[in-house]
């Protein structure tokens, strides 16, 4: 059974499943190069897991589904995430702390 | 002409602390309400909120969530999906709206008396928008819940619920004054932020939307979510907060308040998603057990937060996780043998199948709770209805409201099997009070006069506070005779057990 101390440093955005997340997912992976990208799906929900700090760009998740894409998009399909974050101009970094 | 982006002005704008001129600070800002433990105001204004929004995009992406979560509901019109639901379904809609959407709107005057009485001005702009957070979701979910009821009168409780002196509604009240609604800004925003909305909102709301969306109630499942991305938002208060006390030397005190908050929210959730998630979800479609999502995002994600924040997990830690496996299920037979006290129809869920199931999640449920449904069982196969129904009222706790029911697993032995019924009792200024836990017990403890005045629904029957004869216990609870709970299967669900077991699980 998992516990508090062996869970590690895992942090990034919870995303109701459809196509933002599928979108946040890919900017992930591309914003994070080199990094491993966990992901655990749900009935509902996925979760989106990097080791110590995750960042997501706007303008990749924008690029991945050919539009703007603003920090309300996200929002709008982020109910929860592991980490604390921290809002930027550009994207949303969560982080381990 | 071009806007400045966000981030170009939002500190400036709000930054909205000054020197009085004509009145004194504390007379503005009274210590028991904005800060008890002296920390001074430039301390306060450190505080960063992490998560920065502004009026204008606020609005806008509210108004996308709306529309996003009242399309899904028109494009799916509800009312054959009503009908066609299960029993299990219903009940679970019921338990869920009945308490849950009043309780939200009263939390905006919470967030309000944040905005308007915490010296940090980043945590005012914070908890402005949680106070329409707030207001958002008692409105989302008492029109939701309306929808229902040309079909079922027991979706009036979602606006009823609060204003009646229900056992259950007692008790969720109590947990919710104690920790939102009778405490200065800053402790009532550790409590309520951090402990509470970090960390258990995600459980009913994203773990309950998961159950929900599997069950094809997808209006359901958006709504929880909808709801929660707000919560994922202003529940960011506590963290800063929390981080300003520890670096003025108050961390003892944030720790008492976000283990006191905890416990009294764990208790709360151990019943409504405990019941919904591990009972009321029909069997095919659940999605975890309410021990597999409390791991997920209690004991993982929420309490990685508590550490990495320089909190301890709070002193009950073990005591919690095995009360993550026993609590609800004993919460269960409570509710279905005292139905009529509760306005929906409760059901047993204890089927064969859900039996294997229940078994298979938490080993020796058989040998524990199973043999208390056993006898239920029997009596109704016998036909001995009235026998289902214990005569005398239950012992309720003075802190959680909820019935003392000991732990299963722990202490004595009895008939072979190991039951501990413990009343944690205390004798106090000359009456004893009872308590279901040893948290709860401590919690009274801590501040014996903030607690001892109130009356639990037994301290009330007891006193001559609610009415005698045989209606007036129900009356007094806001419940007609309609609106008195009965098996929701109509005792149908034992037909299982005439079956062969292989047969019966099909």
């Amino acid at each position: 059974m998992t516990t508090a101390d062996d869970a590690g440093n895992l942090v990034g955005p919870v995303m109701r499943a459809g196509d933002i997340a599928d979108a946040v997912l890919e900017a992930i992976q591309e914003d994070n190069e080199g990094r491993e990208v966990i992901t655990e799906a749900h009935a509902s929900y996925i979760r989106i897991k990097v080791a110590d700090e995750c960042f997501v760009r706007f303008e990749t998740v924008g690029d991945v589904l050919g539009r703007t894409v603003t920090r309300g998009d996200i929002e709008s399909n982020m109910p929860s995430f592991a980490g604390f974050i921290r809002t930027e101009p550009d994207g949303i970094r969560f982080v381990a702390r | 002409m071009a806007l400045l982006e966000m981030h170009e002005w939002y500190d400036l704008a709000r930054d909205t602390n000054w020197t009085p001129a004509y009145v004194a600070e504390d007379e503005i800002f009274p210590p028991e309400l904005s800060d008890p433990y002296g920390i001074s105001v430039e301390q306060w204004e450190t505080f960063d909120e992490p998560y920065k929004v502004c009026y204008r995009d606020y609005v806008e992406t509210q108004r996308d969530k709306d529309i996003g979560a009242y399309s899904v509901k028109s494009a799916l019109a509800r009312a054959d999906f009503f009908k066609k639901a299960s029993p299990h379904w219903k009940a679970l809609l019921a338990l869920h709206f009945s308490p849950i959407g009043f309780a939200e709107f009263h939390s905006a005057s919470a967030f309000a008396r944040m905005t308007r009485f915490s010296r940090a001005p980043g945590m005012r702009n914070m908890a402005t928008f949680g106070t329409l957070d707030e207001m958002r979701h008692g409105q989302i979910q008492m029109y939701f819940a309306y929808e229902f009821i040309k079909q079922d009168r027991v979706f009036d409780w979602a606006h009823k619920s609060s204003k009646t002196e229900n056992w259950i509604i007692i008790s969720l009240r109590h947990a919710l004054d104690d920790i939102e609604h009778t405490r200065d800004a800053i402790s009532a925003a550790i409590m309520t932020n951090f402990a509470f909305e970090q960390g258990f909102t995600n459980l009913q709301f994203i773990g309950l939307s998961a159950d929900a969306a599997k069950a094809g109630d997808h209006t359901f499942a958006t709504m929880l979510q909808s709801i929660q991305t707000d919560e994922a938002r202003h529940a960011q208060i506590g963290t800063p907060l929390i981080s300003i006390m520890i670096e003025n030397g108050r961390k003892a005190e944030a720790q008492r308040l976000v283990d006191i908050g905890f416990w009294r929210i764990w208790k709360q959730f151990s019943a409504l998603s405990g019941i919904s998630m591990d009972y009321y979800t029909p069997l095919e479609f659940r999605e975890h057990s309410l021990k597999e999502f409390m791991h997920e995002w209690v004991v993982d994600q929420f309490a990685r937060n508590m550490k990495a924040i320089g909190l301890d997990l709070p002193w009950y830690w073990d005591y919690f996780l095995h009360d993550i496996e026993t609590f609800h299920h004993s919460q269960q037979i409570g509710v279905y043998v005292y139905r009529a006290t509760e306005w929906w129809r409760p059901i047993a869920c204890v089927s064969p199948a859900e039996r294997d199931w229940l078994e298979e999640k938490y080993p020796g449920w058989n040998d524990t709770y199973g043999k208390c449904w056993d006898v239920v069982i029997d009596n109704i196969r016998g036909g001995r209805f009235e026998k289902t129904v214990p005569e005398v009222p239950p012992l309720i706790c003075n802190m959680c409201g909820l019935e003392v029911t000991g732990i299963a697993g722990v202490g004595r032995q009895v008939n072979g099997r190991t039951w501990n019924a413990t009343n944690f009792h205390l004798d106090h200024e000359g009456r004893r009070y009872h308590f279901c836990s040893e948290p709860c017990k401590w919690v009274f403890e801590l501040e014996p006069a903030r607690y001892q005045g109130h009356r639990s629904i037994i301290d009330r029957l007891l006193d001559g506070t609610v009415p005698p004869g045989p209606d007036g216990f129900y009356e007094y609870m806001g419940q007609s005779f309609e609106e008195r709970g009965v098996c929701g299967y109509d005792y149908q669900w034992v037909d299982g057990y005439d079956l062969p077991r292989a047969a019966a699980a099909e």
